[in-house]
């Protein structure tokens, strides 16, 4: 599912009319310099015959191409001038416009017409942020062998934020976050005198990050987050009276950067204009995660019997190391 | 690359990014275990990790215990005999073999209480270790399960390790005449002399023929040559050598006594003193006599009479008889009411008779009767010094407990309490006792550090207070007892093991056994396991 998911934002990453679209002056949520859409009520010519004779003169067709169809505002016969009032002159740059008949002039500007889409309702700017992630501690303590057959340590979880702060390119967003770590295939160890263990975490966090858009689909970011951790760490040995099992609270804060790649700006609206704010993203980050160690010994996670019993140390569970985040965002 | 694979890729080298496998420690097989006890520590050597793991119990509950590296692969562990803060460690070390990290010689590591270690390092791969009783040699040598990795083999060599000195083992190959696999080692008591000096031997029997072994002329000479004495008059039947019995003091000075199951005869060797030579290392010569004793012998054993001399007590069923051998192997018989195959010689009084002489109980395995036996008074036509004691249950092995107490452990469940100085029983019921664990230490100014046998059964611990009429009590631990030990020391504990892979054991003070001082240690196998230096 992760696949098709990175597969889905990375196809339409990389898709000729994303490309297409994204220029800087086209970037989406932080958006580029100019932050500016075509066809935007507030940069577009007014959609009405009562032109500033002033005003920008129509458009012209493009080169090589069909006549730009006038607008229906533009098909529209100006009010008639009162009787009274004394005759004007059309500004000499202003073509007179001809007074419409009952059929069309043109059939095909006709059709254009009635197939143009409604006016934007405003500037795209994506304060809303939900991210799917995956976080990869690399444990590269001893400790972490008895609970992995690897070093990696992965959680997944989720990551929701808003932009707090918007400027054409630096975005902060504050953000709150949960994940859940389940670190049980170790196997065997010690030749089977430990049958199975497992670490598991559940963490929540909050946090900021920095992004800067770079270009229209790229953007460096940096992070920082703090939060807590419930820990459990449980060994089940191959005889005795119960499992090994430590559980805590523990403090956490990590540190990172990276970046994202996505959809420029408005790469995914539709023809109705829907979804003209939203934007996929693949996001990669590295950083170092500081968390304190977690001591186990081999008290049983019950009370054994009524002799006081001393139990030995095993040592502490290290949580620090560097991570590797892959999130998937959507942005909206 | 096309888009379809591009993502699955990138994700792939990003996770493998910082991916490592974990440490090879982390798959050490662990265990199996032998479980011994020194001078207030109680050691688990680890086969599979190759290291002794102490836990010292001589003040409450341990710290962390000690962990030891031996040398790879034990076969056997013993305490060392005479010498309680010490256990001697057999290992077979690791074959120079495709594969191997790192081959190493097979060795004897002597760990102290300390933790400190000596090891002496050999070629034979050997899996049988036989102390002298004062514990300054140790014979090694192969069992007759021995198989070799090695390219080469010889059954018969052995090595001798004098512990008290750094000199490197000496290794023998003795001489095969004809029966292969050593049958038994045994070796010369301390005060065993020849021509009035002291000689340390060691004797190592097979089916038809014995080895006579100088452990300290092996260490001087080189090379180095035993006796080999045939006993054809032995085998000749189909017997075989079964037991030797040294002779001590000077009014049988260098003697050998030896018995074959099967024949009718007690076979005696006399060594006489003579002058070493480079062909014949040896300080001494044997020269053999057979002696009839009227039956076919299935025990004998020594006892020296009031006026000091040697004397050989012969148990033969086959006459339904006992027969003493003197100094001069003068034969004196003795009918006996219950045929008793074996005899236990003890020095003692008996009811009505207040004085300290030597004694012996004559009996059989799986019966129910002892004959008490006045071995300096035998021969008498009377039956005078033979008194017979009735049990109400068959016995098995009696296993001397003291000067005076002999447990007999019943065929069936519970044991008998025998006092030898007057001749009663004490009949203890209870489970099967095949763990019964005598646990009797005297200082040497005679005064008792324990006298109890220890009895467990399920998650209880029985005990008999020997000093106090066999008064029984027991108490129950926490958990099913696996194994017991008794860890000798000034205040000695016994120590009750339970299952758990990890580790689990109760110890109680074994002169006041009472949960109120007892306390469980757990997981001390696995004592810093996350740590790097951990197992």
């Amino acid at each position: 599912m992760k696949t098709f998911v990175g597969f889905l934002a990375l196809s339409t990453l990389f898709s000729p009319s994303a490309f297409a679209a994204g220029t800087p002056e086209a970037a989406f949520g932080s958006g580029g310099p100019k932050r500016v859409e075509s066809g935007t009520p507030a940069d577009a010519p007014p959609a009405t015959a009562t032109q500033d004779p002033a005003g920008p003169p129509p458009a012209a067709a493009p080169e090589g191409g069909a006549p730009l169809a006038p607008t229906t505002a533009q098909l529209t016969a100006p009010p008639p001038a009162p009787a009274s009032a004394p005759p004007v002159a059309p500004a000499p740059d202003v073509p007179s416009i001809p007074a419409p008949s009952s059929a069309p002039a043109n059939p095909a500007a006709s059709a254009v017409a009635d197939a143009a889409p409604r006016a934007p309702s405003g500037p795209v700017e994506s304060h809303f942020r939900v991210q799917y992630d995956t976080d990869t501690v690399w444990h590269t303590g001893p400790s972490y062998d008895y609970f992995s057959k690897n070093d990696l340590g992965v959680s997944r979880g989720a990551t929701a934020g808003y932009a707090l702060y918007l400027d054409p390119r630096l975005t902060v967003v504050p953000e709150l976050g949960f994940g859940i770590e389940q670190d049980s295939d170790a196997g065997p160890v010690l030749g089977g005198t430990i049958s199975s263990s497992s670490l598991d975490a559940v963490r929540v966090s909050g946090g900021v990050s920095g992004r800067y858009a770079l270009l229209s689909f790229f953007e460096p970011h940096l992070r920082v987050a703090s939060g807590a951790e419930r820990l459990e760490a449980r060994m089940v040995p191959r005889s005795g009276p119960a499992d090994v099992q430590n559980s805590q609270w523990s403090p956490f804060l990590t540190l990172g950067g990276g970046f994202t790649v996505h959809t420029p700006g408005g790469a995914l609206r539709t023809q109705q204009g829907s979804f003209g704010t939203l934007v996929i993203g693949l996001t990669a980050e590295a950083g170092y995660s500081f968390a304190p160690s977690m001591d186990l010994s081999t008290a049983p996670e019950h009370t054994v019997g009524r002799i006081p019993a001393v139990d030995a140390k095993l040592g502490a569970v290290e949580r620090s190391g560097p991570y590797l985040r892959i999130a998937i965002a959507l942005r909206f | 690359m096309n888009r379809s694979t591009f993502v699955p890729a990138l994700v792939l080298a990003l996770g493998l990014v910082g991916c490592g496998d974990r440490g090879a420690r982390v798959d050490r097989q662990v265990g199996p275990f032998d479980v011994a006890t020194i001078t207030d520590h109680l050691v688990y050597v680890d086969h599979g990790r190759s290291e002794a793991i102490l836990l010292d119990l001589s003040s409450g509950p341990p710290g962390a215990p000690s962990v030891v590296p031996v040398v790879p692969n034990p076969v056997r562990v013993e305490r060392r005999l005479g010498n309680p803060d010490q256990l001697l460690i057999l290992s077979a070390g690791i074959p120079d073999e495709a594969g191997a990290e790192n081959p190493q010689k097979p060795g004897l590591t002597v760990l102290e209480a300390s933790g400190k270690t000596r090891t002496f390092r050999f070629d034979g791969a050997f899996d049988s270790l036989t102390q002298s009783p004062d514990g300054r040699y140790a014979l090694l040598s192969f069992s007759s399960q021995a198989s070799s990795g090695s390219l080469l083999f010889n059954a018969l060599e052995i090595a001798v390790v004098d512990l008290e000195s750094e000199s490197d083992p000496r290794v023998l190959t003795l001489r095969n005449l004809g029966s292969g696999a050593i049958r038994s080692i045994l070796f010369s008591p301390k005060d065993f002399s020849i021509g009035g000096l002291p000689r340390r031997l060691a004797v190592v029997l097979f089916d038809s023929y014995f080895a006579i072994v100088d452990l300290e002329q092996m260490f001087v000479s080189s090379p180095y040559a035993e006796y080999s004495v045939e006993l054809l008059g032995a085998t000749a039947a189909g017997g075989r050598l079964a037991q030797v019995e040294f002779s001590t003091g000077s009014t049988s000075d260098g003697r050998l006594y030896l018995r074959a199951d099967g024949s009718d005869d007690v076979y005696v060797v006399q060594l006489s003193e003579k002058a070493s030579t480079p062909s014949s290392p040896n300080p001494f010569l044997p020269s053999i006599n057979t002696q009839f004793v009227g039956g076919r012998p299935t025990d004998i054993a020594l006892f020296s009479d009031q006026a000091g001399a040697l004397e050989l007590l012969v148990a033969a069923p086959s006459a339904r008889s006992a027969f003493v051998v003197d100094s001069a192997l003068r034969v004196t018989t003795q009918p006996l009411p219950d045929d008793a195959h074996r005899v236990l010689v003890y020095s003692g009084p008996k009811p009505g008779d207040p004085t300290v002489e030597a004694r012996a109980v004559a009996y059989s395995e799986q019966s129910s009767t002892v004959t008490f036996l006045d071995v300096e008074h035998l021969g008498d036509p009377t039956g005078r010094g033979v008194e017979t004691l009735q049990l109400a249950q068959q016995f098995t092995a009696p296993v001397p407990l003291d000067d005076d107490t002999v447990m007999l452990p019943h065929v069936t469940t519970g044991l008998s309490l025998l006092r030898l100085a007057d001749r009663t029983v004490s009949e203890i019921s209870g489970p099967n006792l095949g763990g019964a664990v005598p646990d009797v230490v005297r200082r040497d100014d005679g005064s008792i550090v324990s006298d109890k046998i220890w009895l467990a059964h399920g998650d209880k611990l029985g005990f008999l207070d020997l000093t106090r009429s066999f008064l029984p009590s027991e108490l129950r631990v926490d958990a099913p007892i696996q194994q017991t030990l008794t860890v000798p020391g000034n205040a000695p504990k016994v120590v009750v093991t339970h299952e758990d892979a990890l580790g689990w054991i109760t110890v109680l003070d074994a002169a006041d056994p009472s949960l109120d001082t007892a306390y469980s240690v757990r997981g001390f196998l696995v004592n810093d396991l996350l740590v790097g230096g951990g197992p």
